[in-house]
This record gives structure tokens, sequence and C-alpha cells, in this order.
């Protein structure tokens, strides 16, 4: 499993917020975030997709003509229609002989994707899956949204699964509560309410962001209460499906939504600090491609040893949560 | 945990000075009472109390002593 990803180049720090009168101490106190990077208004989602495989490509020596099927993760799509797989299958070079589709998952979307690849080799249907991960949550922001502005970054992971893969890849286990779906939405980014004049009237919330109905909105504080509720259970069951214990768990990568929420978690869940990944000071919340970027880092660093146990647990926009746990192994690159 | 200590506790999420909040204490006046520090009120009656406060209380309370109300201590 060989994983790289890609960060747009511009950055704004938490100087950056001042100017919205916000103490960028308070920033890093409540969020462990420091900076995040932005796309540029010209450059798209897919824009960064296609760096971050670029950069799998080099970093790894991995031939074009091997993969057959793309698994693309975005909620910042450069269309509805087309899908963008399909887009991003030609500018990648790919073969036509592929299968390349579109998921619609925001912070879940990674270990989503990962069950999906290992039931799509695993039933024989393809060999080498190129599974993509990219969001420019911060094109929905409004700029004076410093709660939103401060969280989001933009960024985007590739990650390729092969056939040998999927041994290494455990169970799954998922839950969904749509009942939590406006609790983290952009209203006018579908067809159910079409952007018009009055959605775009700003409107000022109780803490003085301003946001308007076709801008992303999150109640951070029913989030937080929904993270207490699922992630603890998403930790026990996945371990009951597996059979094991905490203490057999090397690993433990959450998605990075905020560090005061991770911190929380990790305390109330009883997670050993040193096997809990708090990996966005210099990126934020990047959506989906948040796990891909830890395990990316845990790799590079040679944090993660030779059959580790990793678990990953994602949660979020939907409301959406998936666990999973991995067993490392160390990828053969070709070069 | 006493209602001294969460008055404490509070007065730190809010980032008041020490011993400057009591029960009367109106929570509008406050420059810090916002999302944040529900947020951060949620955290604190989850790990100290084992207690799940809804958003919606939070938002009705009016003093720092309605806060405590909802601790049960």
């Amino acid at each position: 499993m060989n994983i790289s990803y890609y960060l747009p180049s511009s950055i704004e720090d938490n100087q950056t917020f001042e100017a919205l009168g916000w103490p960028s101490k308070k920033i890093f106190a409540k969020t462990g975030i420091r900076q995040r990077h932005v796309s540029a208004p010209d450059e798209t989602a897919l824009d960064l997709a296609v760096k971050a495989c670029e950069k799998l490509f080099a970093d790894h020596a991995v031939e074009r003509t091997s993969i057959d099927y793309i698994l693309y993760c975005t909620q910042s799509p450069d269309f509805i229609i087309p899908g963008n797989a399909g887009i991003l299958q030609h500018r990648l070079g790919l073969p036509n002989a592929i299968g390349a589709v579109d998921i619609n998952q925001g912070c879940t979307g990674y270990v989503y994707a990962l069950s999906l690849a290992k039931g799509l080799l695993a039933t024989d249907q393809a060999h080498s899956i190129l599974i993509v991960t990219a969001d420019t949550y911060t094109k929905y922001i409004h700029p004076l949204d410093r709660a939103n502005r401060s969280i989001f970054g933009d960024g985007a992971s590739a990650t390729l699964l092969k056939e040998k893969d999927t041994g290494n890849i455990g169970q799954f286990i998922f839950g969904t509560d749509g009942s939590g779906a406006q609790n983290i939405c952009v209203k006018t980014s579908g067809l159910k309410y079409p952007k018009n004049p009055q959605t775009s009237i700003e409107h000022q919330d109780d803490s003085g962001n301003l946001r308007s109905e076709d801008n992303l909105y999150m109640n951070g504080s029913e989030v937080f209460s929904f993270t207490l509720e699922h992630v603890p259970q998403a930790v026990a069951a996945i371990l009951v499906k597996h059979k094991l214990n905490m203490d057999d768990i090397d690993h433990f990568v959450f998605h990075q939504a905020n560090g005061f929420m991770l911190t929380h978690l990790r305390d109330k869940i009883g997670i050993p600090e040193e096997k809990f990944s708090i990996c966005m000071e210099d990126t934020g919340n990047t959506v989906s491609s948040t796990i891909p970027i830890v395990l990316s880092e845990l790799i590079r660093t040679k944090t993660v040893k030779e059959n580790d146990r990793v678990m990953l647990v994602s949660f979020g926009v939907g409301y959406s949560w998936a666990a999973t746990i991995l067993t490392y192994k160390t990828a053969e690159d070709k070069k | 945990m006493t209602k001294q200590d969460l008055i404490t506790e509070i007065e730190d999420i809010l980032q008041a000075d020490e011993g400057s909040l009591n029960e009367t204490t109106a929570l509008a006046g406050l420059e810090d009472w916002d999302s944040l520090a529900f947020i951060s009120i949620i955290a604190l009656f989850d790990k100290k109390l084992s207690k799940k406060v809804q958003l919606d209380e939070l938002k009705q309370c009016q003093s720092v002593g309605d806060i405590i109300a909802l601790s049960g201590i």
C-alpha cells in the first residue's frame, strides 16, 4: 500500500485571522492548527488530485498501465455531470480499460474507499486500484467565517491498493445518521435549493461569523456531541469485530477534525498518547484526506513498523462514521 | 466536583479572572460565551461529570448558575 499526498502552495497561518479579531493563540488552543493550505481561485480539487497521483506515480514508480480502477472521493467536484473520476483517468493518461467512479463522502470517505476497494479486489473485479481523495472546502467558506476558515484546509491524497494488500485490510464497521445532515452542509450545493439572490444574503451567527446559504455551515457543538456518542462506540465495535483489545492496537488514526476534539476523544476512550496520531497542525482539517495524510506521515517517519495494527476511525458530514483495522506491511516499491 | 470547582472550570473556559464569576453572573455580558465555549462546556460535562448536555440547554442558560443547574451539583 503506497500513499502520497499534495497540499496547495498557498498557506494561511493563524496570524491571518488576527485581522478578523480572533487572537492566533486562541485559534491554536481551540483547534490545534497553526496553518492550513488553501487552493488558488483557479485551482480545483481535481487539480490537487492530479498532483497527488503524479506524486504517487513518481515516488513509488507506479506504472500507469497497471491501474485498472479509480475510486475518486470528493465533495468539491469540478462537475456534477460528468463524474470527475473519468476526467482524472484522462488527465493522468490512464488506460481506457479501467473502472472509474466518484464517491460523495466527506470525512469518512477514505475508510469507505478502502472498504469498496477491498470488495472490488477480493471479488476479482479489479487488481490495482487508485484511491484518490481531494477536497477544497475552503471554496465553500465565507471569507468572514473565522470558525470554519480556521479549521479547514485543502488537500488531496492518492493510494495504490493491490490484490496482495487485501489481506492487510481487516473488517469494517459503518454508521449513518442522516438526522444530522443539516449540521454540516452547503444548503445550495445541489438541485434541491438552487442558488438565488436570497440564498446569497449574508447572516451573522451568535459568535460573529458571517455566512450565507451558499456557504459551508457547520454546527460545531452538535458535531462535537455526535462524535462523543459515536466514536467511542465505533472503537469498541471494531475491536469486537476483530476479537482484539485496545492493547493489541499499535496506532490509532482518527479523522483529524480538530485538535481539541481529538484530545478529548483520546482521553475519553483511554488511548495512550504515544499511540494516538494528531497530525493536523500544518494542514488543518482536509476532510477525506486527513487519514491518508497521517498514514503517509507514519510511514515516512517510520513510526509504523512491519505488522503493526493501525485502527482507522472516520466520522463527520452525513452524519457518517466508519472504522477498520489495517496490518501494516512495507510496500515493495519498484525503484 | 463542587459548585466552586465547576465555577473555576467555567472561568477557565471563558478566560475570566479567577474569582470573577459567581452563580448570578450573566453570561450575555461575557465576551467568550460563544460556540467555542459551548463545545468546551459539553467537553467539561462529558469528562468531569460523565454527563451529556444538549446544545439547546446551554443556549438557554442566562447565568453561570443556570450552567451549574444543568450539572445537577
